[in-house]
This record gives structure tokens, sequence and C-alpha cells, in this order.
């Protein structure tokens, strides 16, 4: 189990605990509809994240990352697990409840073209969260609104606009005024600048930045790319099948990755210098990602870990501290 | 994982927002500049409320598409065309034409002899004429009061048909998708049921069994009542009972894919309730696909209750429907074949005009459906 | 002669909004078993590029307005529709950058394979194309592929897809493979095996490549000269050190200088480019670059400068004031 380490840096209290988090989803068949089988889509979750800074949750597709975050906010709901936002257990509250909680944590989409209604103005978008809340009348809410538009960095001249006249980053920033609009303190970001040229993404990663600075807020940012998520958190968290393999400070976990899925994550990372491209020794995994139905016994990764021993298909390594506040799910860290 | 910045396919480049619409001055992001002018006031100039026009939503983008569609233009005017003639003909035709002396009636002023009811025995199966602009049936009565008499009554079925059509269509299929379990179930077997039944045997079936019923008992409902014009609702809900199936059918299947929008689970994750997020979110972006789905139907509404009259299940003489006036016309084909040709060319024309019409709705509300 | 020679090639798109010049002018040559990269963000023409050379341009809305498409000495612009099928599979291959319907669910991945070797070889039969099939399969390192040319594109996984079509793009031995982005729905591990893939095979049967990817890193690993478009032009070309370590042009240093690098220290700023390519329906005059160079001058508000030399050997750069 992960346990909570104060820092002398940063004596943040913790502002989300998850423990034991799991979520599966049933697999349908026969003639009854009886579940047949489960996708482990997240299996067995701990980490927490504290106030005030940014944890990156990175891995491939089908990892269960985007799953992990879902669940943590409440809108998927967990299947094993708790979680605590502020101390305030969140699994097992009444929806109406949850729908309360949901001014203290929210959320910024992945895709900048799906997640706006396109049948709305950007000013309507984001003061839906306000009026759901109740919180001020009509000339309040457009105040409100400009404010936030402005924050993000758009000119509130063009609040009647629709989305769709707007391009990939500037809707990406439309999205985040609207998760700004309750004044939340937690917020997960689920692969915001992964649909969006590189350029527009640095633009938005440091908005994302100063945001964090201005408002205080705790960020869990969730993406598949490991240079992006290394750039803007404190720490990170790396996943596999459904697992947190790794969990670390970002310089730690590039400097030395200790779980052989961490490593071999970074040696297949294209680098941008034709150098250090050249020269690299790469690690290239064998097979493919297997399926989470099915997941391998024991350590999932075994199948395709070059350290493997016959412990790692029996036991499942738990996520220690291996080194300090660094941990790894592995029995051959290293 | 794949998706670039759409907005750049170079055929759909259109007015983008340019980048005047990040701040100039905004001190949380100084690496930004301004960058093309025409865009907003700059800093310093008062914009008050002049600068938030209105741009066009997507739906009127897709109203604009259908003006510019010429085919469904024509279509919707010839049917505009129809419904004034059913609505406001009588009344014009009323007043047209002098007194004539009847030889059986005497003197007949022409809000008589005009009314489609009126039997003028002296002047069966006429052809068109100064009096009888369109000629008169085989009991005398003015075809073209019959003919805008026929329309009014198609017309009537059909936008009562659709407005129940529409309520529980959406209804019941707002509620089997979004929420699933039960209602989907009953849904589900409910439409199973009715596809396999013959729409129109069905149809027949009710009429057939409750038709005398209707005639007592709602005949006595006013303005529509009376003149043979009580089975017109039992065939309005006749036909209403077997057509919204299919439309919460299609609003089902359009509301399971809206649930999975991302914006959908933003207006969630923004603390709306499930109903909020139905009136809100759902429901208005239905309404592209209700709008085709019921025009089309409307086409084939017009056809059924032509057919059931035709059958002499629906409107009943002395009234009046496309249907009845071809029934009563065919047995004069080789005589008089104007009396059936007349109704079935407007019918034929009514109905091709919907058709186009919703064809065109679905080329400009869903354009990617032409390729 | 150089395997590939574009000129002036001018791709438009004619809309109702206007018309969108795509590719305006763009002009490179590739040798005989070079990989060429060709890098820019959306919309620059880097895609509207590799269809022109393929001829799979749709016509309307779009249209090769102008300039020549020399392939071994051939104007592909001036042949006939039998001269192109087949050239496209045999000579010129491609492959796309969704590996999820790219191939037809209906066939099996085998008989997908051979029917290409049949299409183009006329003298092979059936036999002979289905064993053809399998040591492509082979080739691209699909396990046991005896067995898995019987499956369907469905039983495979995208990165195995991928490796599918690569394995039809190869399997007439083109001099051409085009690759749009053919790793970026791939998740990183893939990618990196579908790259050393084709490295590999592109050695060994001194295939061309021309590689269009947004992805900086892959370019670095796999490409010996790139392209870099904007606004369909390219506005520089480079070997690739010279790209990376001397950038040029402004929105290459730009492009640069605003990726995350997994080196450098954490909660540096990253210095992204001001603003949005422009409408290229009604592109600025003078440099398309202008409007967000941070170095921009008068001149480059009303000329548009031509790709010349920048004093590095063979690097060029469009740009009146290059680095």
């Amino acid at each position: 189990m992960v346990q909570e380490v104060e820092t002398p840096k940063q004596a943040g209290t913790t502002l989300v605990d998850v423990k034991g988090l799991k979520v599966y989803f049933p697999i349908k068949g026969g003639i009854l509809g009886r579940t047949v089988a489960q996708v482990k889509a997240v299996d067995g979750v701990d980490l927490f994240v504290r106030r005030g800074e940014t944890l990156g949750l990175v891995g491939e597709s089908g990892c269960g990352k985007s799953t992990t975050g879902r669940a943590i906010l409440q809108l998927i709901k967990p299947t094993e697990g708790s979680v605590k936002l502020d101390g305030v257990e969140l699994t097992t509250l009444s929806p109406n409840q949850i729908r309360q909680k949901r001014a203290e944590m929210q959320m910024v989409f992945q895709d900048p073209y799906g997640s706006l209604d396109p049948r709305y103005t950007i000013g309507q978008i984001v003061a839906e969260p306000l009026e759901n809340f109740h919180r001020g009348n009509a000339k309040s809410l457009q105040d409100e609104v400009a404010g936030l538009l402005e924050v993000v960095g758009l000119n509130p001249y063009y609040v009647n606009r629709f989305a769709h006249e707007f391009s990939g980053g500037q809707r990406q920033r439309i999205g985040i005024a609207r998760a700004l609009a309750l004044h939340p303190s937690f917020i997960v970001a689920d692969e915001p600048v992964s649909a969006l040229d590189v350029s527009i993404q640095a633009q938005v990663l440091n908005l994302l930045g100063d945001l964090q600075g201005k408002f205080g807020l705790t960020y869990l940012f969730v993406a598949h790319n490991l240079s992006v998520v290394k750039h803007i958190s404190d720490r990170v968290a790396v996943m596999y099948l459904g697992r947190v393999v790794e969990l670390a400070k970002s310089e730690t976990l590039y400097e030395l990755p200790l779980h052989p899925y961490t490593q071999a994550l970074l040696s297949a990372i294209p680098v941008p210098d034709p150098e250090i491209e050249s020269k690299r020794k790469r690690i290239i995994l064998e097979g493919d990602v297997p399926s989470p139905v099915n997941p391998p016994s024991g350590c999932n990764f075994n199948p395709r870990c070059w350290k493997a021993q016959a412990v790692c298909r029996e036991i499942i390594p738990p996520l220690e501290e291996k080194q300090s506040n660094h941990y790894a799910a592995c029995h051959f860290p290293g | 994982m794949d998706t670039r910045d759409r907005n750049t396919d170079p055929a759909a480049q259109g007015a983008m927002i340019p980048d005047g619409a990040i701040l100039p001055t905004d001190p949380i992001l100084t690496d930004v500049r301004e960058t093309i002018p025409g865009g907003p006031p700059a800093p310093g100039e008062t914009t008050a409320a002049k600068g938030t026009e209105k741009i066009r939503t997507p739906f009127q983008e897709s109203l604009l598409r259908l003006w510019r569609d010429k085919r469904a233009m024509v279509c919707a005017g010839i049917i505009l065309f129809f419904v004034l003639l059913a609505v406001l003909g009588p009344l014009i035709y009323q007043h047209v034409g002098g007194t004539f002396q009847s030889s059986i009636n005497g003197a007949t002023p022409s809000s008589v002899y005009h009314n489609p009811f009126h039997q003028e025995l002296d002047h069966q199966d006429e052809f068109a004429s100064g009096m009888y602009w369109l000629g008169t049936d085989s009991v005398g009565r003015d075809l073209l009061a019959r003919l805008m008499q026929g329309l009014l009554i198609s017309i009537s079925v059909a936008v009562l048909v659709e407005i129940v059509d529409i309520v529980l269509g959406i209804t019941i299929g707002v509620l089997a998708g979004y929420f699933g379990g039960w209602i989907d179930q009953f849904l589900a077997r409910f439409t199973d049921i009715m596809f396999a039944f013959p729409g129109l045997l069905f149809v027949i079936l009710l009429t057939g069994i409750f038709g005398t019923w209707a005639d007592t008992t709602l005949g006595n409902i006013p303005i529509i009542g009376p003149n043979g014009n009580a089975r017109l609702i039992l065939v309005s809900l006749a036909l209403a009972f077997t057509a919204w199936p299919l439309m919460a059918r299609y609003v089902r299947g359009q509301t399971l894919q809206l649930k999975e929008q991302q914006f959908v689970e933003a207006a969630r994750t923004s603390g709306a309730s499930s109903a909020q997020i139905i009136l809100r979110h759902i429901i208005p972006n239905l309404l592209s696909i209700v709008i085709i789905a019921s025009t089309l139907n409307i086409a084939n509404t017009i056809v059924g209750e032509a057919g059931i009259s035709l059958l002499g299940l629906g409107v009943q003489s002395p009234g009046s429907s496309l249907g009845l006036m071809i029934s009563d016309g065919i047995s004069l084909i080789d005589s008089h074949p104007w009396e059936v040709l007349l109704p079935s060319i407007v019918l034929a024309i009514i109905v091709l005009c919907f058709s186009f019409l919703g064809d065109g709705l679905r080329d400009a509300f869903d354009p990617r459906s032409k390729d | 002669m150089n395997l590939l020679e574009v000129n002036n090639l001018q791709t438009y798109f004619f809309t109702r909004g206007g018309v969108v010049k795509a590719v305006d002018n763009v002009s490179f040559v590739m040798n005989a078993g070079e990989t060429l990269g060709v890098v820019g963000e959306s919309g620059c023409g880097k895609s509207v590029t590799a269809l022109s050379v393929m001829r799979l341009i749709a016509n309307p809305p779009g249209k090769i307005v102008g300039g020549e498409i020399n392939f071994n000495g051939e104007n592909i612009l001036e042949k006939n529709q039998h001269e192109l099928t087949e050239m496209r599979g045999s000579k010129i291959s491609m492959i796309f950058q969704d590996p999820m319907t790219s191939l037809n669910p209906v066939f099996t991945v085998g008989y997908q394979i051979a029917e290409t070797v049949k299409r183009h070889r006329k003298d092979v039969s059936n036999d002979q194309a289905w064993k053809r099939a399998i040591e492509m399969l082979d080739l691209v390192r699909i396990s046991d592929p005896k067995r898995r040319a019987k499956n369907y594109p469905h039983e495979f996984s995208g990165g195995m897809r991928q490796r599918v079509m690569i394995a039809i793009a190869l399997s007439c031995n083109p001099q051409l493979l085009i690759a749009d982005e053919p790793t970026t729905a791939l998740d990183v591990t893939i990618q990196a095996q579908v790259l050393e893939l084709m490295k590999g095979l592109s050695r060994e049967f001194n295939t061309a490549v021309m590689l269009i990817t947004h992805d900086l890193g892959v370019v670095a690993g796999t490409c010996q000269q790139v392209n870099v478009m904007y606004a369909g032009h390219i506005i520089e070309s480079a070997p690739v050190k010279q790209i990376f370590e001397t950038p040029a042009h402004p929105y290459t240093v730009g492009l640069l200088q605003s990726i995350p690098r997994l080196h450098e220290s954490r909660g540096s700023r990253l210095t992204p480019i001001a603003g949005q390519p422009p409408d290229l329906s009604n592109p600025p005059v003078g440099c398309p670059y202008a409007p967000r160079c941070p170095k921009v001058q008068n001149r480059c508000r009303q000329e548009r400068p031509e790709l010349m030399p920048v004093g590095r050997g063979e690097q060029v750069a469009a740009c009146f004031y290059p680095n």
C-alpha cells in the first residue's frame, strides 16, 4: 500500500486519496445475458494527490488511466475501492450528494470537438455549470463568464459565437474555462492536449500551469505522451493493464526507472535529436498488450518482461517503496 | 488518439476566429500575441454590448443549405400551394361565379353550388366549365371543391398523425435510449410486433372494428364530427399508432449515440441532472433526425389515409377524401376519366413533393449521408 | 536521375468558401533508398502532397492545377488511369494512418496481400501469390504467418494491422513507399516496433520512404532528409542533423522550442508559437509565416521568399532572415 509521505519541500495535505480502486466491466453473453467475463479495466490502484500538485498518470491504450480518472470523479461507478476527496469518501455517497460534490471536482476532456455541444454558444457552455448550481442571476453570470473567458486567454467579445467557429486549441481553452467555473479544488485533465497540434499543445500546457499557480488547483493529468506528462507533473504514476507499476517524482522516474515496463516505455519514445536517436539502445518489447479480459497471472507484465522469473507468474508484486519516495510494483526492480 | 486539428481539412476552411481572439495583453499569456487585424476592438475602446453579434447556429446553417437546394424548395413551394389551396381555396371559391338558375333548386348562389357537399343532380359528370372549374362528379358535386376538401382532410390527418408521432416517438425513444432498462425492452418488443404486422392491415383492422363506434360517439364532436369525418379521428389515431414505433427507434438510436458524446459527459460533470441533460443536450440535437423522419412519414400517412378511404373504411360520403374520390371515379374511368385522374395526380404530386422535401432535408441536415 | 522529382506542384481545392491552396508551389527530390521526412502540423499540406504523388486527390473538389511529378523520369501527371493503376501498389505504395479502417474487414489478411500480388504480376498463380503473402507476413514479423494469413483483420491488434499494411505495400517491391502518419494512432511501444521494422525493410530492399508525420522525434530517428512544410509550402529542407542542430527557418525553430523534451528539467516554460496557421483560402501576401514570426520584417510581409541556401551545405530555407 502506498503511504502518505510528507516531503519537506511540499508540505501539502492530501486532497485525493485512492485505495484499492477496481473497475470491472461485465461482458454479457448467452441468451439470458449472464456475465461471462469481465474487463478488468482498473485492477487495484492506489494513489494520492497532494493539494496544489500535479500527478501525472501515464500509460498506453488499454492501461486503464482514463477509466481511473473517471472513476475517481465518480463518472464511472467503481466496482471496489475507496476514493476520498478532502477526507470525504465519495464511493458511498448517493447520486444527489455526488452531484453536489461536483462543484469541487471537475474534468477537462480530450476531444475539443466532441466536448462542446454544437448547439450552444461558448457563453452558454461556460455558464452551464453555474446555472446548474444556481450561482447567480443573469447579469452576474454574464460577468462571471466574461471573467472566465479572459482567464483562459479568450477575448470575451466572442462570447456569443458557436463552438464550431473556434480552432482546436481555442476549444480546449473553452473547456478549461468551463471546468474552472465552479472554482473546483481538483481537476482531472484527460488527455487535454493529445488532439492538438504540437505548437498549440505548448500554449495549452502553459495555460494549465499558470492556472494552477493562480488558483491553487490540484491536477490529475492523464496522458499517453510521457514527455508532456513529465513536463507538467510533479510526480508521475505509470499504469500497465489496470495497475500502477511505478510512482515517483518526475525527474527520478526519467533518470532512474525501476520497473522494466517504464524502462521500455522511456526507451521507445522518439527523441527529437538525431545524435541521441542513432546512439540509443532501444528496448523493443515483443508482442502486444494482452487483453484486460484475461490478464496474465501474477505480475501482468511478465509475458513481455525480459527479467521474468517463476515468482513473477505466481505473485502479484505490490506497489512498494523501493527507494525514497519512489514506488515500484516489481520483484526485480532496477 | 489520431485526431489532429480537423478544422484544417482543406475542403472545409471557413471563417475561423482569428487569433485576435487571444487577448493581446493578457497577464497570463504574455507569450501569445494579437495577430490579425479586423478582430475585436482594441483594448481601450469600449466594447459595450455591441461586440456580441450572433453568428449562425449549425441549425441555421442547415436551413441555409436547404434554401439552396432547388428541388427541395420547389417541392416545398408546391406543398405550400396545396396547403393554401386547401385552407383558403374554399373561402375564395365560395364567392366566385354568380347565382345560377338550377332547374331543381331554383336560384343557387355560388356559395352553395361550390360547396363540396351540394349535389346538383342536373349537372352530373360534367367536364370542366366556367361554372364548375374542374367539372362535377356522378352526383353533381363540384370536383374542385371536393378536391380542396380532400386535400384539407389529407393535410389535417397528416398533421394530427405527426404530432402524435413526434410526441410519443421522442418521449419513448429518448427514455428508452437514455435509461435503457424496461422502457427499452418494452419499446423493442413493441416495435418488433408492429413491424411484424403490415401497417395498412393494422389500420384496416382498427378502423373496421371501431368504425361504427367512432361514427356514433365521435360524430358528435363539432366541426370534424359531422359529414362523415368522425372516422378521420379514428384513422388518424390508427395511423399514428403504427407510425410512432419507427420514430421512437430513430430517436432511440440517435440518443444512444448522443449519450456517449463527451459534451454529455461534460454536462454530467458540471452537475446537470439526467432531466437537464435530456432537455438541454439530447433533445435539441435530435431535431434534425425528427424533422427528416416526420417529413418522410407524412408522405406515408397521406397514402395511408387515401388508401383507407379508398377501401371505404375512412372518410365516408358525403365527406371527401382523395382516396374516396379515386374510388368513386374508378368505375367511370372509361367515360369520364378526369374524375379519377384529378385526385390521383394530386395525390401523386403531393406525396412526391413530401418525399423529395424529406430527401432535401436529409441532405441539408446531414450532408455526410450524401456520399 | 532522381527517383522522384516534384517541381512546382500546385494542388488546390475548389470549395464554396473559396479556393483553398492546399499545396502551393512545392518542389523537392528524392533519391533511391532514401528516407525523406515530411514534417508539419495539420493543414500544412503534407498529406495532400503525398496524395498528389499518388494521384489520389478527389476531384471535385480538389485538382492538381500545376507543376510536374517525375517518377523515374516519367511525369505522373500525364499518365492515364490504366498506367496509374499499374503504378500504384507496384512502383509506388502508400500506407495510411488508421490501421483500423485501412483493411477490408471481410477478406482474410492473406487474401488481401495475395490480391495485390496478383493484380500486378499477371504471371503468378494463386498458389504462388498465397506463398508470397505468407512470406510477406513473416517479413513483417508476424509470428505463425501460415496460420495468421487465414485470419481476418479484426483478429489483429492495431500494431499488427499496420504491419499487415506494410506487407501489402511492400509485396510487389515498390521503389517508393509513402507512409502517411503510419504510427500516429499507435501506442509508443508499438510505434517503436513498427518504425524499427520500416527502417530495416527499407534498408534491406533499398526502398525509398516518404514518411509524413508531425512528430519530430520520429523524424529524428528514421529519416535522412527532412522537408518542413507550412501553409502549403516547403519552408525548410535539409539533412536531418542540420534541421535539428541548426534550424534555419523561424518556424522550425519555433516548432523545436515548443516540444516538451524528456531530457529537460521540469518546470521550464514551453515556448509556444503564437497564433494560428493562416486560412488557406485567403493566404496572406508575402511569407505565410509572417503573422506569427518573431523576427518578421517589412520585406517579409510584402514578398514571398523562395527556398534558398543558407550557407550550410544542402540546407535551404524560405526565409529572408534565416538563422
